[in-house]
């Protein structure tokens, strides 16, 4: 997923970034409130993590800028103030959640994947479709209780997928949530991630469809439906 | 110190200080000289009166004796009136004399012993003259009355003494003494009773001060709102002022430390975040990076730490206003040898300084540390640009400029930077945000004015009026 | 020498055995002798005798001495012995005004005790003199010589009588010879004091011929023997005891005024046994005293005086003289000599009586 995170303190935004790239998240970063108001005006993301003791303009100006916009795009505000009012305050201006520094990464990374799952509408981490299970939470995919090995990007790619499962995904959609401003990736890094995805996942009852000129999308398989078509 | 306040509580134990004993007292004492007064008065009325009254009966006892008198044949008559003596029953336990005589002494009739009116005293024709005198064994009251009689044939003077003891007089001037006594007592009484009610009232405010105040949680330092008569309303401001002072003295210290906090958090956030990293990574390379990041954010968690606690003891001290002569010009040398960092860059310092010393009345520290903090702020927001440190003095005050070429203060700060953490839009990463307050605090503290501006081709110049010590 | 021996006795046997003035009594005390008290009185040694006895039997150890001596020498003996051994300790008499004038000089001791506070305040002055008895002073007349229908109630009616055209009174009508008498002399001021009439009704007494007698026991008998048929301003209590013996004599209280005389005593100042004179002086006044004293002198009780008229019969007009300064005013000299010159210038119409030698009035 993209991810944008707005910290001023260099050391704490480098642990959080290389933490999410881990687990394949493309994410990118701010270091003051004001140019992340910006990037945010022209770059839609899937989850911001927002500081709000930022320089030139703080986290609670930037949330309430986003929100005035009527962007929903799900904010967990971050921050060393952590009083009942502060919090209050934070939620009320249009924060999805808050966590105060310092943090476990554990319970940061849940939340996250909290606000992840909410946006997209999926009440759990956990996909199983006969024997086929997809644990978000604990990042394994695993066939009749056999694991399937995935790089992080194409564990991500299976996470964007199943995440609108049944429905198609658009090209540019997957890029974006894949690939950082940072991030090089050739023109045909996604159809390449998809082909990949689509040979580990041969046993499973799910599989890739690609709709020509749009995108793809992941149903169950069941007897019938197009074959998967791997080129495009 | 000490000794004082040991002194104070040894006289408070001796005589606990009671002002509802010390108005007793007074009023006490009061009433009694004035009662005492009451009673010598009324003894001497008592006195005038019972003698008036009984004079009255006397003279018209003379005078009617001396109206019975008549020269007949050249001979002294005397008809002495029954009413004469009978009147003088009024005085029931008292015994009577009388005398007529001739204008030689000579008796006509009556007690022949009567002593003789003192030689000062004249009893002219119808003024009746009284006088005290021992007679018989008792104190005897007296009055002479002289009459001129002229017949065809003959005339004379006659003078007719009459006298009474005094056991009437004294039992009247005795009863009103006595009914005065009564009145006095009972009216001090009551007096006394009054004043008790009336100082129990008066004290009722205090009461009332004293039981809101128990009342109070340890922190409710909320201004007294009693209503109080206007002697207390001093007392009562005072106290409000004091809680006043230790609220935000308070407040500060909370402000204070929830900021300490804050400030604290985010290093520790990162420092943290980069040892959870660490532990889950495999390569050397990504933990070296992340020991240092540790590194970093644990000095500076450290330097902050420093800073805080310099700034705490600096307001402490504050509060303290111990003064003494103060070099300004030592003090500047030395806040800048401290303030300036060592290792590069090292920015240029313009150094501008009057010849001699700059003496003020001050404490040498907080200057020094208040020195310390704008240089600081100069080089950090100029980012090691050059300084420009000039001391003047003039007649009054001595007058300190640290100018910078960094951004300069927005407008829209201006208002607010003195304010304690108030970090403007341009603020650095890192800075506790306290020093600006903290230099305005000693700089009011001493008396003297701090103002920031903008220099006209952009950065900051901070200047401090201190007025001259007269030494 | 024998004849002369025997005269003398006869003679003297034949000295009348009443006390009279000048008389000394003592009074053995009955039991061990503790105390001596020497009074000096006015009353008859025989009305006394009863009262010192009955005191004795309250106190046995006290020896008394009574002398009956007459009003106005008991004053000037007094005034000469008062520092010799002889000097009396209690005097009491009935010359009201000159027991006011020793008080007055300040020869007196004073007594408080609660029988002399209980007494009302006209019958004590200072609390040195002491009324002990109250005594109406009232007309007598004789009941053969004078009908009922006749008998004046009022001084205005005894002036009518005296100057009715019928003359009854004439030269049977008597009264003290105030020169001589002290009482009478008080008596007659206090009426010249109290009413117009007195000098009228001392015309009318000289128009009268009125005997004139120094001693209230002259006087009654007279009246009883019926040589004068009423006297005026005479002591009541003697009549009383006269007319319980049977004399034809009554007793007239005039219903316009009666005067009440009190009986005084003074204890002076020069008394050596003043502690006896207290107590004598406060069994006087205790009630068993003051009834003694009613019955054997028939000297009304002043204790009770209070309930007077609150027995029935016809009101009584009583007027106490009172003890006070004012008695002094006709003890004056020259007061005194104008009144007894005008006195005796009203009788002079009439003949006085020869005045008896013998004992004084009371």
């Amino acid at each position: 997923m993209r991810l944008l995170l707005v910290e001023d303190n260099p050391d704490l935004a480098d642990a959080i970034i290389r933490r999410m790239r881990r687990s394949g998240h493309a994410v990118d970063w701010q270091a003051d409130g004001l140019a992340a108001a910006s990037v945010l005006r022209y770059q839609s993301f899937d989850l911001v993590v927002l500081d709000i003791g930022l320089p030139k303009l703080d986290g609670l100006r930037v949330l309430s800028g986003l929100r005035e916009r009527g962007d929903r795009t799900p904010v967990l505000m971050l921050t060393a103030r952590d009083g009942i009012e502060d919090r209050v305050q934070a939620l009320d201006v249009g924060a999805d959640d808050y966590l105060g520094k310092p943090f476990d990464f554990r319970e940061f990374e849940a939340r996250c994947r909290v606000l992840l799952r909410r946006a997209r509408g999926q009440a759990s981490d956990v996909l199983q479709i006969g024997g086929f299970l997809f644990d978000n939470a604990a990042h394994r995919v695993s066939l009749d209780g056999e694991s399937i090995e995935l790089p992080n990007r194409e564990f991500r790619l299976l996470d964007i997928l199943v995440g609108r499962m049944g429905q198609v995904v658009g090209k540019d959609e997957i890029g974006n949530g894949l690939f950082g401003f940072d991030d090089e990736a050739g023109p045909n890094a996604i159809e390449l991630y998809v082909g990949r995805l689509r040979r580990k996942l041969a046993g499973a009852p799910v599989r890739i469809i690609t709709v020509r000129g749009v995108g793809y999308l992941l149903e169950a398989a069941d007897a019938g439906g197009a074959g998967p078509d791997g080129e495009d | 110190m000490q000794a004082g306040q040991g002194r104070m509580a040894r006289i408070e134990r001796r005589h606990p200080a009671s002002l509802r004993r010390t108005l007793t007292l007074y009023l006490g004492v009061l009433l009694a000289v004035f009662a005492v007064a009451l009673l010598f008065a009324a003894r001497e009325y008592g006195k005038r009166a019972a003698n008036r009254s009984y004079d009255h009966l006397l003279v018209s006892s003379a005078m009617s004796i001396a109206d019975s008198v008549a020269l007949v044949d050249g001979q002294w008559q005397v008809d002495l009136p029954y009413a004469a003596l009978d009147l003088l029953a009024m005085a029931p336990e008292d015994r009577v004399f009388y005398r007529v005589a001739d204008s030689r002494g000579q008796l006509i009739t009556g007690y022949g012993d009567l002593p003789a009116m003192p030689s000062n005293r004249v009893a002219g024709q119808g003024a009746p003259a009284l006088f005290d005198a021992p007679y018989s064994g008792e104190a005897v009251r007296f009055v002479v009355v002289a009459r001129n009689l002229s017949t065809p044939s003959a005339q004379g003077e006659v003078q007719v003494q009459v006298g009474q003891t005094r056991r009437a007089r004294e039992a009247l001037m005795q009863e009103m003494v006595n009914r005065a006594l009564l009145a006095i007592g009972v009216l001090s009484l009551l007096s006394l009773a009054l004043v008790g009610v009336g100082v129990h009232r008066a004290f009722r405010p205090l009461v009332r001060v004293e039981r809101e105040l128990s009342r109070r949680e340890p922190s409710d330092l909320r201004p007294l709102d009693a209503d109080v008569p206007r002697e207390m309303d001093q007392m009562v401001a005072a106290l409000n002022r004091f809680m006043g002072r230790l609220s935000s003295s308070n407040e500060t210290l909370r402000a204070f430390m929830a900021e300490a906090a804050h400030q604290m958090r985010t290093p520790l956030a990162a420092l943290r975040a980069q040892a959870q990293l660490a532990l889950d990574d495999d390569d050397p390379e990504d933990m070296r990076r992340s020991l240092q990041a540790i590194e970093r954010n644990a000095s500076h968690m450290s330097r902050l730490l420093n800073q805080l606690l310099s700034d705490a003891s600096v307001i402490h001290r504050a509060n303290l206003q111990h003064y003494t002569p103060v070099d300004l010009a030592e003090t500047v040398h030395q806040a800048l040898h401290e303030a300036l960092p060592q290792a590069e860059p090292v920015p240029r310092v313009q150094l501008a300084m009057t010849t001699g010393a700059a003496w003020v009345h001050g404490d040498a520290l907080l200057l020094r540390e208040a020195i310390k903090n704008l240089v600081d702020n100069a080089v950090k927001y100029s980012n090691a640009g050059p300084l420009q440190v000039a001391l003047t003095v003039d007649e009054t005050h001595a007058v300190l400029t640290i100018a910078d070429r960094g951004p300069g203060i927005a407008a829209a700060d201006a208002g607010r930077v003195f304010e304690r953490f108030a970090r403007g839009e341009d603020a650095p990463a890192g800075g506790a945000g306290l020093g600006l307050a903290i230099v305005k605090r000693v700089v009011d503290g001493h008396g003297g004015h701090i103002d920031l501006s903008n220099r006209r081709d952009g950065g900051l110049v901070a200047t401090i009026r201190l007025p001259r010590s007269p030494s | 020498m024998k004849r002369l021996a025997c005269t003398l006795l006869m003679l003297l046997a034949s000295v009348p055995a009443c006390a009279a003035p000048g008389d000394v009594e003592r009074f053995p005390a009955r039991a061990a002798p503790v105390a001596q008290l020497r009074i000096h009185g006015t009353t008859d040694i025989e009305v006394f005798a009863e009262v010192i006895a009955d005191y004795q039997r309250l106190y046995p150890g006290t020896e008394i001495v009574y002398e009956d001596i007459i009003t106005q020498d008991l004053h000037a003996r007094y005034l000469r012995d008062r520092n010799t051994p002889a000097t009396p300790d209690l005097l009491i008499s009935s010359g009201m005004d000159l027991q006011t004038k020793l008080v007055n000089d300040g020869h007196a001791l004073p007594d408080r005790s609660p029988q002399a506070d209980a007494l009302p305040a006209w019958a004590r002055w200072r609390n040195e003199a002491f009324g002990i008895s109250y005594e109406p002073v009232v007309m007598v007349y004789n009941t053969r010589a004078l009908p009922a229908t006749r008998v004046p109630r009022t001084r205005r009616q005894l002036l009518d009588l005296l100057r009715a055209d019928d003359a009854l009174l004439r030269g049977r009508v008597g009264t003290y010879d105030i020169n001589r008498s002290s009482v009478g002399y008080l008596l007659a001021t206090q009426d010249a004091q109290r009413g117009s009439i007195a000098g009228a009704l001392l015309g009318a007494l000289g128009d009268n011929q009125v005997m004139l007698e120094e001693r209230t026991g002259v006087l009654l008998d007279k009246v009883s023997s019926g040589r004068l048929a009423l006297v005026y301003n005479v002591l009541g209590s003697y009549a009383q005891a006269r007319i319980d013996k049977g004399e034809p004599l009554g007793i007239v209280e005039p219903e316009d005024y009666t005067l009440v005389m009190l009986r005084t005593a003074v204890i002076p100042r020069t008394a050596r046994n003043s502690a006896e004179a207290r107590r004598f002086l406060e069994y006087l006044l205790s009630p068993r005293g003051q009834q003694v004293l009613s019955r054997e002198a028939r000297l009304t009780p002043i204790v009770r005086a209070g309930d007077r008229g609150a027995a029935g019969g016809p009101a009584r007009n009583l007027r106490a003289i009172q003890l006070g300064p004012g008695l002094l005013v006709y003890l004056d000299a020259l007061k005194r000599r104008q009144f007894l010159d005008a006195w005796n210038s009203s009788m002079q119409a009439g003949t006085a009586g020869t005045a008896d030698a013998g004992p004084a009035s009371r």
